[in-house]
């Protein structure tokens, strides 16, 4: 006949045992529903990030092209128009003058060529692939090119270290700072110059833009006024960078936006 | 006569089987179509040997245990062998469907008879039928595919069969040892039962979780 106390020690044993599996069981049930709804939490939140990053692209997109053609129609209207008009009234002199003036005739045809140039170089600024197909400095180069060309103020442009690749997006979003950058310089800061700094360092690009226009206080700036430094700073953290705005009344305004190369 | 035990886990293991049979009729993947078979199978069995048998006065089920042990590892060692991914697991796997008849043959028919209870078998085929089962956890634990466990088939089958080969293993694997206090057998029986009930439940679960309910169309 078995003891009984050992019978019943065995059948607590297992028992216990019993029990330890169902919780270690219920645990891993558990742990595994927890971390898989971290997962879902996290992918949903990956998703979210792509999409804002997706509008902020097509919104940056389509803010070059709105600027573009902002500054194609004043360019035609101002420039092209200017010289073309000068152009005719230069041919029309010509043609009622009884005697050919060739000095004229001359500075009519280098009026036609001036506007021929202004003309391919809004061309150029036309293609839509201009963007990707420049580097970033090139294309922020050719922008400053325009301002100083409007003889609204003075600028320069520096590089420091080597020229690295950005993905075509970032460069588009880069770009699309740099240029609201540029048009609140021109709308608000009563400037006379703009120096722009781009350092390629290892691992990220910085891109100084500074101004000695009339400055403003940061903190005592309203939301609506303050919605296009605001976009520059939301686009900085969607490529994974940081945009640092420094102002203070009558010194001017510097803007740092840092963004890694990948 | 069978206990009231006995009947409700007969009556759940019948219902699991039907509840299973939702596989076809939804056209679920072939592994849980599979599965549902091999539940089929496993309702012959334990109407074989709980209710069959006793009619028959035939005194042992152990022959019929014994067998279905051999197309348990079988079927579940399949039913893994589509769901983990990594090749050499599968492979594996494969061997061991393979080796196990062979060890199955050896301790049940060669070194000892069918009418013995063969705990080595059991005890083998549990301890592999954990690591698979682990396996697919660890796999479904740390995948890059996402999907949710609460209406996962896949996943509520693995729980029920882990848990019940955990709870298993120590309590048949010393059915031998334990056989000479019979009440202590009885004892351990019926919780076995009970955790075979909760086994068949999650299979249940696991069989309806995944039907998506019907949106109520508007009258208009």
């Amino acid at each position: 006949m078995p003891d009984k106390t050992y019978s019943e020690e065995v059948f607590i044993l297992i028992l216990v045992g019993i029990v330890v599996f169902l919780v270690v069981t219920g645990l891993l049930v558990l742990i595994m529903l927890y971390y898989q709804k971290k997962r879902f939490q996290h992918k949903q939140q990956l998703a979210t990030q792509e999409k804002e990053y997706a509008q902020q692209l097509l919104q940056s997109k389509l803010e070059i092209q709105e600027q573009t053609f902002s500054v194609i129609s004043s360019e035609i209207h101002d420039n092209v128009g200017q010289i073309l008009s000068l152009a005719k009234v230069q041919l029309n002199i010509i043609d009622q003058s009884p005697v050919l003036d060739k000095a004229l005739l001359n500075e009519a045809k280098e009026s036609v060529g001036k506007a021929l140039t202004d003309l391919r170089d809004i061309a150029k600024s036309l293609n839509s692939d201009r963007i990707q197909q420049s580097s970033l400095f090139e294309i922020t180069q050719h922008q400053l090119q325009r301002i100083e060309r409007s003889r609204l103020m003075n600028t320069s442009c520096e590089r420091k270290g080597d020229d690295i690749n950005i993905t075509d997006q970032k460069k588009l979003i880069i770009f699309r700072m740099i240029q609201e950058s540029l048009q609140n310089i021109i709308k608000h800061s009563n400037a006379h110059e703009i120096n722009l700094v781009f350092n390629f360092e290892k691992d990220q690009l910085i891109i100084t833009i500074g101004d000695d226009g009339i400055g403003f206080d940061p903190a005592a700036m309203s939301t609506k006024d303050g919605q296009g430094l605001q976009n520059i700073i939301t686009r900085a953290g969607m490529i994974g960078g940081t945009a640092t705005i420094n102002s203070q009344p009558d010194h001017g305004t510097t803007i740092i936006i840092t963004s890694p190369y990948e | 006569m069978l206990t009231l035990l006995q009947k409700l886990y007969l009556v759940i293991v019948v219902l699991t089987f039907i509840c299973s049979l939702i596989s076809f009729r939804l056209q679920y993947p072939r592994h849980l179509r599979f599965f549902s078979i091999f539940l089929g199978v496993t309702v012959i069995f334990e109407l074989i040997a709980n209710l069959f048998l006793s009619y028959l006065h035939i005194g042992s089920n152990y022959p019929v245990y014994n067998i279905f042990l051999l197309i348990q590892f079988i079927s579940i060692g399949y039913y893994f062998r589509k769901l983990i991914k990594s090749l050499q697991f599968r492979k594996a796997i494969l061997i061991l469907m393979i080796a196990y008849p062979v060890f199955w043959i050896c301790t049940s028919l060669i070194f000892y008879s069918l009418y013995h209870w063969n705990s080595y078998a059991l005890m083998l085929g549990d301890l592999l039928i954990i690591v698979f089962a682990s396996r697919y956890l660890f796999e479904l634990f740390t995948g890059k595919e996402l999907v949710s466990l609460k209406k996962y088939s896949e996943f509520w089958i693995t729980i029920g069969i882990f848990f019940f080969s955990c709870c298993e293993l120590p309590i048949t694997g010393m059915l031998n040892f334990l056989v000479k206090d019979w009440n202590l057998v009885i004892r351990l029986s019926r919780i076995l039962q009970v955790i075979n009930i909760l086994m068949y439940m999650i299979f249940i679960y696991a069989y309806l979780c995944r039907i998506k309910p019907i949106a109520k169309k508007s009258l208009s």
